[in-house]
């Protein structure tokens, strides 16, 4: 996966389909079961982003090798 | 329902105890982020522990009884969107801090720009903004236990409540956290599914249509520039509030921080089941002192004695492990950060007075205070987030003045307050977001017209991984 595909899955669709997506949708009188359609929007977003995340993951990070730093926490120190 | 509750409490004190096995002489980074030892689970439940507080439970339903529809737009987004940024952002803020061997952010602060000034400067603003956060969660467990009926006054049982949050902290820091968090998660999560499907099951799903219906109100243009510019900044600003730092450190490894941070948003599920609580409330007529009492007066109407009990201890569970995050984030930056040189029994000693200090103050803030609580959670939000700029200039950039950042810290914040505390109208602008564009301004003008010296940030500095340590 691209660094470019990435961050469009895992950024862009995420927050595309926030903003502005959920304010417009809040000025529709249609609501499902009586709840405002941009509320079930924002749920369904939830999987959603979740997806997005695992898409990056399974497709690209995690054939990335995994960082372990040993911290020294008193480097620096005064 | 006393049983219950007093039984689950008591419980988590067990596991406080228990996390404490094999870990009986802590250094002070133990004490503080685990010495960087949790691995995906532990951190799972230590992040979603910090994140969902008793202003989620109490918060959010009491939001939407009193403003409708608007508030669960903006506190749904800016949390998922939290996720989202966290995924891209949290594993740099753990290798920084592990290259930097940080355990608060002004640490990073400190030991990227080698600034003294600029270490004190987001400190003190780091302070002076988590005080209204410990405020809240003391609003939300007055709420609570007053519920109780016991003959004890209100600040009475808060300052329980604030000594057993101490106690959880001395046993052993933020271990403890994260095994009573592991606890608080699922009650949390049963509680608020439970009340939701008794709201439902009470109600039916017809009726419950017709109900939604009355409380919809179309949003004005101010409505959504407000929603937008607090998804934006908060759900940035979530990564870097002194607390999200603090279990981000606690992490094994980078993976670690992303495999969490990839189920954290199915967490989520709770929040159809609290709306439907709100709007229950709503429907019903429920008559409620202030309401932030939304959410318990609708588990008490429906669920069994024993079944409040439990949803009691969650709810009262919520606010402590936040609380303890908090404490575990206030203790070193005053000790570590304002108070320099001290060694590392000392650091956990003071921290441990600090603490104490911290959580008297917050029992007394709370007593006078009847803010709603999505109120302070702006509050709080607009103030810590102004640390970005110098995040991101640790993160990404090179040449970033340490003097331009403590310029643009001191400026968002102050243009932030001018506006919030005035009530100057910015068209629904959330008065954080043009603060910190106020900052950015300052820093990025500094940066193009008189570039400090070259710094490698995070980004580029990507470590080898150890031979020992397994690769997928």
């Amino acid at each position: 996966m691209s660094p470019f595909l990435r961050y469009t899955i895992g950024i862009a669709v995420p927050f595309l389909s926030v903003i502005p997506t959920v304010p417009l949708l809040s000025h529709l009188e249609f609501a499902p079961y009586g709840v405002p359609l941009a509320l079930w929007w924002l749920f369904g977003c939830i999987p959603l982003a979740s997806l997005c995340l695992a898409v990056c993951w399974f497709a690209h990070d995690r054939h990335q090798p995994d960082e372990f730093i040993e911290a020294d926490y008193d480097a620096g120190e005064r | 329902m006393t049983a219950v509750f007093l039984g689950l409490i008591a419980f988590s004190l067990v596991l406080a105890v228990l996390s404490k096995r094999g870990h009986a002489q802590q250094k002070a980074e133990d004490f503080f982020v685990a010495s960087g030892q949790f691995r995906t689970i532990l951190f799972f439940f230590l992040a979603v522990g910090e994140t969902y507080s008793i202003t989620t439970i109490l918060g959010y339903p009491g939001g939407i009884y009193a403003k409708g529809t608007g508030t669960a737009i903006w506190f749904l987004g800016y949390i998922l969107l939290a996720f989202v940024v966290g995924y891209f952002l949290n594993p740099l803020i753990w290798r920084a801090g592990r290259i930097h061997g940080a355990v608060t952010l002004p640490d990073l602060f400190r030991r990227h720009y080698e600034s003294r000034a600029l270490e004190l400067a987001v400190t003190v603003a780091s302070l002076i903004f988590l005080v209204p956060l410990g405020t809240s969660q003391f609003l939300g467990l007055e709420t609570v236990l007053k519920q109780l009926d016991w003959a004890v006054s209100p600040w009475m049982l808060t300052s329980l409540a604030g000594v057993l949050a101490f106690i959880y902290i001395a046993i052993s820091g933020i271990r403890a956290s994260a095994y009573v968090a592991v606890l608080k998660d699922l009650l949390l999560i049963a509680s608020v599914l439970l009340a939701g499907l008794a709201a439902l099951a009470h109600w039916g799903v017809a009726h419950a249509g017709a109900a939604f219906a009355h409380h919809i109100a179309t949003p004005t243009r101010e409505d959504d520039v407000f929603a937008i510019t607090t998804i934006l900044l908060q759900s940035v600003g979530f990564c870097i509030v002194p607390q999200t730092c603090a279990y981000i450190f606690t992490a094994r490894s980078a993976h670690t921080v992303r495999r969490a941070q990839i189920t954290m948003p199915l967490y989520m599920v709770m929040f159809p089941f609290l709306t439907l609580v709100a709007y229950f409330a709503l429907e019903h007529g429920l008559a409620v002192k202030a309401p932030n009492e939304v959410f318990l007066s609708v588990a008490h109407l429906l669920l069994p004695a024993p079944v409040v009990g439990l949803v009691m201890a969650g709810t009262v569970l919520s606010a402590l492990v936040i609380l303890t995050g908090i404490c575990l984030a206030i203790g070193p930056l005053v000790s570590r950060n304002l108070v320099p040189g001290l060694t590392g029994d000392q650091q956990r000693r003071w921290s441990q007075v600090v603490m104490a200090l911290y959580l008297l103050l917050s029992v007394i803030g709370a007593a006078k205070s009847s803010q709603l609580l999505t109120t302070i959670n702006n509050l709080f939000y607009f103030g810590i987030v102004q640390s970005l700029p110098g995040v991101l200039g640790i993160l990404f950039l090179r040449r970033m003045r340490p003097l331009a950042i403590i310029a643009g810290l001191v400026a968002g914040d102050a243009v932030a307050i001018w506006i919030f505390e005035l009530k100057i109208p910015v068209a629904g602008i959330n008065a954080g977001f043009i603060g910190l564009l106020v900052n950015f301004a300052i820093v990025f003008a500094a940066l193009y017209l008189s570039p400090g010296r070259e710094r490698t940030p995070i980004i580029a500095r990507r470590p080898r991984a150890a031979p020992d340590f397994p690769q997928r």
